[in-house]
């Protein structure tokens, strides 16, 4: 069991990913936004972090960066987002995460990147 | 205006008569004085041998007075005579008179040295004048003593007794050459004045039609009317009166004629400047027009470069905001299917498979958009590589295979060269093929067979999707290419499909440089054929230029 900061801003997104984490046997923590997410993290350990990256306030880019800055290689970030264009993928790779999937997203393959960066 | 032209004539009349008569003059005159001179001297030799026998006696008797002074007198009274000098033969001076003083013509005797025989004549300067002097001897015959007692007569011999000498001035011949010269100078006169006149005439009669010729030349020069010219008596001159006449009348019909030429040029040429400043007023209207035209341009391109950055934000934006909700409608129809949350009834699991089946295909609709919008916007880009087609076929077939079996369909993969290789973008490639199995699939009826075929033809590659479906009718073959197009649309209700599938298809194989065509017959089937190049790059350009041409029914 790992333990999943999930920082989204979509309620209904939040319960789905906390819905498919929890059928995981994860435990998911919910945060709306960067800042919220960056508090989270400092409250308590994280394993992986599933971020969305158009967010209210501090985006995506800022919070992958910070918890890159502060945290080191200890905690995966998965980012899950709607950006999907051409360079997205890139430009996602390049503020820390480790792996990026694009909404909207296949249950299973959710599964997979999750269990890959776990046991990465 | 009597000009220079009459002057140069008459002087040269004047002189052409004048100085002849000056010459003759001349030489009548010198002429006469030399004739006069030599009969002047002539005429004092002659009295000197007069006085040569005349004064023998006088001198043989030596009685000089008695016989020699009538003699001298009579000699004086001779014209011109100015002095007489009798000497005896040893050349003294026996007796000299002069007209005026005696001892110049003395001294001028004793410097003549004359032997006695001879005779001698000269001149002489004497105070400033000029004198003739004439000196001879005077001869007698003389007896010898004795012989003159035997009275023989040829015992006389011829002695000279003396010696007479004239001096002679020539002043009445200068008197008389006075005369002559007066005469002819007078003559002269008249001669002159006759020539001047007659040459004064002739000069007129001459320049003075010439002068009215050259006023009327310079008159015409001016370009004033001529004057009208009187007949000159001159019938040469008359001629060419009458020619400047003539020419006059030409000369001014040409000008005439030049002046209505020169105002039907002024005309032109004035028509020519309004058309010339109204062909330049036109152009600078182009100009402006065409000036106004390039910044309409430059700023509808601008707008359309705006236009263009907004469409591809927007697409962004269109984009990211239908993923956002379709992760949730997708992302909780599986989790429900996988009964993560509980339970589900078979009529449940219908309606959330619908609902999946349309997140997909939102989601599809959504890919396919950004697709087509790229490639109409020439972001595409193709990422070729080299495979071969049995590999291709075989993914597909595998890919392919559970979509076929909801409708219990078959799929008949044939490749002639099991070995054949393609050069493309493989997923573009496969893109298309499943999009045409995708159509052959949907518009075919259950336990149907799909025939996928492959070969070459030196060319191209070609693929063929062959169905037994409803068909195309074939009014509608252009059509199906174009975006959002479906044949019917009852069939479009009951087929799901984004519309753009094959508009997709088709701008893939142009990008790739290749060809889809289509044959159908309706109620039996359709076929797809793709041809692509076996060079890619090669033919890519024209097909480019192509695929712009019909850009606009694509979209349409």
């Amino acid at each position: 069991m790992a333990a999943v900061l999930v920082v989204e801003d979509n309620p209904a997104n939040q319960r789905l990913m906390d819905l498919l984490l929890k059928s995981m046997g994860h435990s998911a923590c919910l945060a709306s936004s960067g800042e919220e997410g960056l508090e989270k993290l400092m409250e308590s350990r994280y394993d992986i972090v599933l971020l969305d990256m158009q967010l209210p306030g501090m985006d995506g880019f800022e919070m992958g960066r910070r918890v890159r800055d502060a945290y080191g290689p200890s905690i995966r970030i998965l980012a899950v987002t709607a950006l999907a264009m051409k360079g997205d993928r890139e430009r996602v790779l390049a503020n820390g995460c480790d792996d990026y999937l694009e909404k909207p997203v296949s249950v299973v393959e959710l599964r997979k990147k999750i269990q890959k960066l776990l046991e990465a | 205006m009597r000009g220079s032209y009459f002057r140069t004539i008459f002087v040269k009349l004047l002189l052409l008569a004048a100085l002849p008569a000056t010459l003759f003059s001349a030489f009548f005159l010198v002429e006469t004085y030399r004739v006069g001179e030599t009969h002047f001297k002539r005429a004092t030799d002659m009295l000197r041998t007069t006085l040569s026998d005349s004064a023998k006696e006088g001198l043989l008797t030596g009685q000089v007075h008695h016989y020699l002074d009538p003699l001298t007198d009579s000699a004086l009274l001779q014209p011109g005579i100015s002095a007489v000098v009798f000497s005896d033969d040893k050349g003294k001076v026996l007796l000299c008179r002069a007209k005026g003083k005696e001892l110049p013509f003395r001294k001028a005797f004793q410097s003549l040295k004359a032997s006695a025989q001879q005779t001698q004549s000269g001149e002489i300067d004497l105070s400033g004048k000029r004198y003739y002097y004439s000196s001879g001897p005077v001869k007698a015959w003389r007896l010898q003593n004795s012989e003159q007692l035997f009275g023989l007569e040829k015992q006389h011999t011829e002695v000279v007794v003396g010696r007479v000498t004239l001096f002679a001035y020539p002043g009445m011949l200068f008197a008389a050459l006075k005369t002559r010269i007066i005469q002819s100078l007078f003559a002269l006169g008249i001669l002159l004045v006759l020539v001047f006149l007659v040459a004064l005439t002739i000069a007129r009669g001459i320049t003075r039609p010439v002068e009215e010729l050259v006023r009327g030349f310079r008159a015409l020069e001016a370009g004033d009317e001529p004057p009208e010219i009187p007949d000159p008596r001159d019938s040469e001159l008359r001629v060419l009166t009458n020619q400047f006449r003539r020419s006059t009348r030409r000369i001014r019909d040409l000008i005439r004629e030049k002046d209505s030429y020169s105002d039907q040029l002024m005309a032109t040429a004035s028509e020519l400047e309004e058309l010339n400043a109204s062909l330049e007023e036109k152009v600078r209207d182009r100009t402006h027009s065409l000036k106004n035209a390039v910044e309409m341009l430059e700023l509808s391109n601008s707008k359309i470069q705006e236009a263009d950055r907004l469409k591809s934000e927007f697409l962004a934006n269109m984009s990211h905001e239908l993923r956002t909700p379709l992760n949730a409608v997708i992302g909780f129809s599986e989790l429900l299917l996988e009964r993560i949350p509980g339970p589900v009834t078979p009529d449940q699991e219908s309606c959330l498979n619908d609902i999946l089946n349309a997140g997909r295909h939102l989601l599809k609709l959504i890919n396919e958009i950004l697709d087509l919008s790229k490639v109409e916007a020439g972001k595409m880009k193709l990422n070729l590589s080299t495979r071969k087609i049995h590999d291709i076929l075989t993914d597909i077939q595998t890919m392919f295979r559970p979509i076929l079996s909801r409708k219990n369909q078959r799929l008949e993969v044939k490749l002639q060269d099991p070995e054949r290789k393609v050069y493309s973008d493989q997923d573009k490639l496969a893109q298309i093929l499943i999009n045409l199995l995708n159509n052959a699939h949907k518009f075919s009826d259950n336990d149907s067979t799909i025939r996928l075929t492959a070969g070459s033809d030196g060319e191209n590659n070609w693929f063929t999707v062959k169905d037994q479906g409803v068909g195309i009718p074939k009014e509608q073959l252009t059509k199906i290419f174009e975006a959002f197009h479906q044949v019917d649309s009852d069939t479009a209700r009951k087929q799901e499909g984004t519309g753009l599938g094959l508009t997709l298809c088709r701008r893939f194989s142009h990008l790739m440089g290749g060809t889809i065509t289509v044959e159908s017959i309706e109620g039996e089937g359709s076929t797809f054929t793709l041809r692509l190049p076996m060079d890619p790059t090669l033919s890519t350009l024209d097909q480019k230029k192509e695929d712009l041409a019909d850009g606009g029914s694509a979209c349409g």
